[in-house]
């Protein structure tokens, strides 16, 4: 496929397959060397670019996905409005050192200084969370991007300076759904969302199709009592967009860090599979509707139903995901954990979302689900339920009880941390929730 | 502040920013063959059969039988091969290489190469090692008669976990024919440009001058890159050869974590006796799990060894030490180079025998650390101030240590609790005893040219920790011109001569005195207009009491660097998860040389600490793999994880180092981990005697301590 997109400010044209990293393409097609590459999954933020005015790791961008978008890189950043006081802001405090980690540090400062003209050391840590360096400790780096701001003014009216340009869905085939779904039922390629899980590893060239052209996967709506999300809907979208459930955003802020979740679809993450997914935690704690459709038609299915097993969907081979559906209910109170091996960037290795909502003292609704700790995400119907229609007082009196019951009917899986750890966690957090949430 | 601190903007920093510089990887494909490496899937066995595919025109594949001459890289005792013959022994023992123009092509080949082996039982644990590599014994005194003669004796043992260097930029290295020389001229990311041209000399069997090693920009070492570009500036220089054009490997990420050499897992076994208060007999016995050769293992052990006793006062002891080898990736040298592993193990020792006898840590450390004019542990002297009393007083009040210590001793509830804890260290700085005068005998050259800008020459590399910048300075202040027209390019053997390796913390210190003073021999000589040459060579400095490696005694160090170290947590015992409040650092390196740069080596370098201290480990399944080689897998914190580091300095001059300069890159990253996990252990209870500390070790104390 011939793909054209704008770099740099000039239209270039790619040929190629279509599931080429974006990275490779610029270090040997274009030669943009500035670009680096330092783990090709994602995860350490030397390839970082700028795609209609967001960071993204480029290492994770399939090319079929460019057709007709904005990239910038480093090279073409340096000539750019903001370079040079980010550019200063660093040198004022000796921020570079083996320089492997920084145009992609510039970068990740750019799209935040483009948003945020007065950013707080939290933002800054936080728009620099995905990109490592192992070199400064990150202070210098955040005190530059400070710098930076204080030089560029913190009481400017932020512009934007990255070009967005044309949007996806003018150009990107499929165009359409009944397209996506005629693909889906005639071809044995995959639907490709957002890439940043299906291009972590090496896969057959020219074997995915791209769904971020379609306008009705890319929206969130409200209808007949049902939050929908289209199943392109990015990590970034919800936390951008006021209809998202805060459990829901406090879910999504701690996925892997800016450039996954400016590219991760919700759709990818549940299609993905894995009881680890943040956002599938929370599909089952809010009682979620999988919409499904192929060339047959359109069905929904509780999430819960959807995950049979790791990585066992319930979903037939010419079907798409296409959105996830949320009860539209004021939930109560809840909770919502995350345990993973550091502070960005982690994979979850146990999560819990507790939701609780009584009504006039009275317990009315109880879930409790645990993610990453087995096959798929737990809840426990049975459980849940002896709670319901109790008063608060005697409900509070029940959870030796409750725990009790978790802690024989969970079973749990080993990973990077042990089943007993897993197991301790997450009655310190049931414990935890019920204690907290179950109150006057 | 002598006005050499003060920070001018970094030479290359122009160049990062915009992603001008040029790393390895970035040159571009088309003149260039790509390799890649074949290598073992098996920990231990024969090789019995190694099928290649057929090769398509302008694909090889090279292995032993295409080196020259000796298949042995020059590193420890000589047992790394460059290629393996008939045995491998580590998963990612290198066997041949695929090359050829198109790299997708060449993975594809060498995905087609079949190996057979023949199992071979392998070691996993160093303790059930069949050799060691290295074995020295020490002492002084009589540590026998002082634990008679002890009111307390205690004993405990201590752990340390593997660490990844997980520099930015994987290790890559170019090789291609010297048309002129009839040799090779080979270019790469690295640390020590004169190590390679030792590595290829006899491999190929040529001489120096046909030998031609450049350093291209570097995207971090720690280390890491000491030894390991040897082996691969032996294998594309065969290749290179061979094929007749120039050959590149560059590590895949996951291929640089398996086999390129990381920080040694320890075990470290104190006994130590008190008595009145005083620390007054040690007996330490050191294992270092060494992997599958011996590369530097013998260098960082005696390190190890000889850092043991830690800051203290203590002029009975015995110390053990041992390089065990097993089947699993040569460990070689990290930043901090064998020190990181006993500064852990002494300092907690010293806070449990501390807690056993009802003293304040603090305040037994203070009262049993060395002052000037002290014994060292190999009866060497400390022949300059020791700032520790003062740093650890600088390091309480910037902590609000004392308030906090007694505050969060009291129980606490409620779902997070509170720790603090302190460690002390130093680095020895320099290479371990006469190693610069016997071994590395540095030499440097400076010039001016007739356009009035001077030049230097040194095989000093810059891998970010700032040496083209804090250098020039140097000269720039001696010979009274502006930094700007000093020159100092990418070192190139060819031109410079050998100032020695960038390690051990000695570049400031040595080579940066050497040019001080080839600047003033360059003043003394300038003509504007004229050309000058000079050479410096070293100098051993004449205080130094003669080491005795065979015995261990005398001056290990000319002068050491000093560290204190205060960290805060704060610990969810739900989760077991650790978040830092505060961290706080006193750092002793002389003065110095460029504030900036400096205060970025030790906030770098504590950040490593801590990243060893918690979530950073390597864990090995039953067949000898490492679990976790990726980026995704092996976690190295990120600016969401710790808060701003502060780092204050408390500089006792150095006479023989440049304006009063002396170590600072490894120090950093030596000393932080006990502080964690003495402010761990308060927070939760128990004995905390291994890092790294996982949360679920976390989360079990809360449990047995509730």
């Amino acid at each position: 496929m011939n793909i054209t997109f704008n770099l740099n400010g000039k239209p270039v044209c790619y040929a190629g397959t279509g599931t080429e990293r974006l990275l490779d393409v610029l270090r040997e097609g274009f030669e943009l060397t500035g670009t680096k590459c330092g783990c090709k999954e994602g995860e350490c933020g030397a390839c970082a670019v700028i795609l209609d005015g967001r960071l993204v790791n480029s290492c994770l961008v399939p090319t079929g996905s460019l057709e007709g978008r904005n990239v910038v890189t480093i090279e073409g950043f340096s000539e750019m409005p903001m370079f040079k006081e980010i550019s200063e802001g660093f040198q004022e405090v000796s921020a570079v050192q083996c320089g492997y980690c920084i145009p992609g540090m510039v970068l990740a400062s750019a799209t935040l200084l483009e948003q945020n003209a007065d950013p707080d050391e939290e933002d800054i840590r936080t728009a620099l969370s995905g990109n490592l360096c192992r070199c400064t400790g990150y202070n210098a780096i955040v005190k530059g991007v400070g710098i930076a701001a204080d030089k560029l003014g913190r009481d400017r009216t932020p512009r934007e300076v990255f070009p967005r340009g044309n949007k996806r869905e003018e150009f990107i085939f499929p165009r359409t759904l009944e397209q996506a779904l005629s693909l889906r039922d005639q071809t044995d390629l995959k639907p490709c969302g957002g890439a940043t899980d299906l291009l972590v590893g090496e896969p057959d060239p020219g074997s995915f199709f791209f769904l971020g052209g379609i306008p009705e996967l890319r929206k969130i709506t409200t209808e007949d009592g049902w939050l929908r999300i289209g199943s392109e809907v990015t990590f970034t979208e919800m936390l951008e967009s006021p209809q998202t459930p805060q459990i829901l955003k406090d879910a999504v802020s701690g996925i892997a860090a800016p450039a996954i979740r400016n590219m991760g679809t919700i759709g990818g993450n549940i299609g993905n599979g894995t009881a680890k997914a943040d956002t599938s935690l929370i599909m089952f704690a809010l009682n979620a509707m999988v919409e499904l459709s192929s060339v047959d038609g359109t069905r929904l299915i509780p999430v819960s139903e959807f995950y049979r097993g790791k990585n066992d969907l319930a979903i037939e081979d010419n079907e798409l995901i296409t959105a996830l559906l949320i009860p539209d209910e004021d939930i109560g109170r809840y909770m919502y954990e995350k345990v993973g091996g550091r502070r960005a960037l982690a994979i979850s290795r146990i999560s819990f979302a507790g939701i609780l909502k009584q009504e006039d003292g009275i317990v009315t609704d109880m879930r409790a689900a645990f993610g990453a700790v087995a096959p798929t995400v737990l809840r426990l119907p049975e459980i849940e339920k002896k709670l319901v229609g109790r008063p608060v007082s005697e409900a509070r009196d029940m959870i030796p009880e409750i725990l009790d019951d978790y802690s024989e009917a969970m079973q749990f899986t080993r990973g990077r941390v042990s089943a007993e750890y897993r197991k301790d966690v997450c009655m310190n957090l049931l414990g935890e929730f019920l204690r907290t949430r179950l109150a006057a | 502040m002598n006005s050499i601190s003060q920070s001018v903007p970094k030479r290359d920093h122009g160049e990062k920013v915009s992603g001008r510089a040029v790393y390895t990887a970035d040159y571009p494909n088309t003149d260039l063959l790509t390799a890649r490496v074949l290598r073992s899937t098996k920990p231990h066995a024969v090789i019995r059969d190694v099928a290649v595919p057929e090769l398509p025109e302008g694909y090889f594949y090279v292995d032993h039988r295409d080196i020259p001459a000796r298949n042995q890289v020059q590193m420890g005792l000589g047992d790394t091969p460059v290629f393996a013959v008939e045995e491998v022994r580590y998963i990612g023992d290198p066997i041949g290489l695929i090359v050829g123009p198109d790299p997708e092509t060449v993975d594809r080949l060498l995905s087609e190469v079949i190996v057979k082996y023949e199992e071979l039982p392998f070691i996993n644990d160093p303790h059930k090692s069949d050799m060691n590599f290295f074995e020295y014994d020490y002492g002084k005194g009589d540590p026998d008669q002082k634990f008679q003669e002890a009111d307390l004796i205690y004993e405990e043992t201590f752990h340390t976990g593997a660490q990844e260097q997980a520099y930015l930029e994987t290790q890559g290295m170019i090789a291609e024919p010297d048309p002129e020389t009839g040799g090779v001229i080979v270019h790469g990311s690295m640390q020590c440009p004169f190590y390679l041209v030792s590595a290829l000399e006899p491999v190929l069997d040529m001489e120096p001058g046909q030998l031609r090693v450049i350093q291209d920009v570097t995207g971090g070492g720690f280390g890491g890159k000491e030894d390991y570009p040897s082996v691969l500036a032996c294998q594309t220089a065969v290749a290179a050869l061979k094929t007749g054009k120039p050959v590149r490997i560059v590590l895949s990420r996951e291929e640089d974590m398996t086999v390129t050499s990381k920080k040694h897992p320890s075990e470290t076994k104190i006994r130590g006796a008190l008595k009145d208060g005083k620390l007054t007999a040690l007996d330490i016995d050191i294992c270092y799990d060494s992997g599958a050769y011996s590369t530097l293992s013998m260098v960082v052990l005696q390190r190890g060894i000889i850092s043991a006793p830690g800051v203290y006062k203590c002029d009975d002891i015995k110390v053990h030490g041992t390089a065990a080898r097993t089947n699993v990736v040569p460990y070689g040298a990290y930043r901090g180079f064998g020190g990181a592993q006993v500064f852990f193990a002494i300092e907690r020792f010293m806070d449990h025998l501390a807690e056993k006898a009802g003293l304040d840590p603090v305040d037994f450390k203070i009262a049993n650390t060395a002052v000037q004019g002290d014994l060292t542990s190999t009866s060497g002297r400390y022949h300059f101030h020791v700032p520790i009393p003062e740093m650890t007083d600088q390091v309480m009040e910037a902590a609000d240590y004392r308030r906090k210590q007694e505050e969060y001793s009291k129980p606490q509830d409620g779902r997070y609790r509170r720790g603090i804890g302190m460690s002390l260290c130093f680095h020895g700085d320099g290479f371990t005893g006469n190693g610069e005068r016997d071994l590395i005998k540095a030499v440097v050259r400076m010039t001016k040219d007739t356009d009035d800008k001077a030049h230097i020459f040194v095989s000093s590399t810059d891998m970010g920790q700032g040496f083209f910048t804090s250098l020039p300075k140097i000269a720039s202040r001696e010979l009274e011109i502006p930094v700007e027209d000093i020159i100092y390019e990418m070192p190139d053997t060819h031109k410079t001569p050998d100032s020695g390796p960038t390690v051990a913390s000695r570049s400031t210190m040595v080579v940066g005195e050497l040019i001080r003073r080839a600047s003033q021999k360059l003043k003394e000589e300038w003509v504007p207009g004229e050309e000058a040459e000079v050479y410096e060579h070293y100098t051993h400095p004449d205080f130094m009491i003669p080491f005795d490696i065979s015995k261990f005694n005398g001056d290990a160090y000319p002068t050491f660097s000093w560290g204190v170290y205060c960290v805060e947590v704060l610990i969810d015992t739900l989760t077991g998860l650790v978040s830092l409040p505060g961290v706080w650092t006193s750092f002793d390196v002389g003065t110095p040389i460029d504030l900036n740069i400096l205060t970025g080596q030790m906030e770098g370098g504590v950040m490593q600490s801590l990243g060893y201290s918690s979530m950073e480990q390597i864990p090995y399944d039953q067949s000898c793999r490492i679990r976790n080689n990726k980026f995704s897998d092996y976690l190295i914190p990120t600016a969401s994880d710790y808060p701003d580091i502060h780092v204050m300095y408390c500089p006792v001059e150095y006479p023989h180092g440049p304006y009063g300069a002396k170590g600072a890159g490894e120090l950093p990253a030596v000393g932080a981990p006990s502080a964690y996990a003495a402010a761990v252990e308060q927070a939760v209870g128990g004995l905390f005697a291994k890092i790294p500390i996982t949360a679920e070790e976390v989360l079990n104390a809360v449990g047995r301590n509730a």
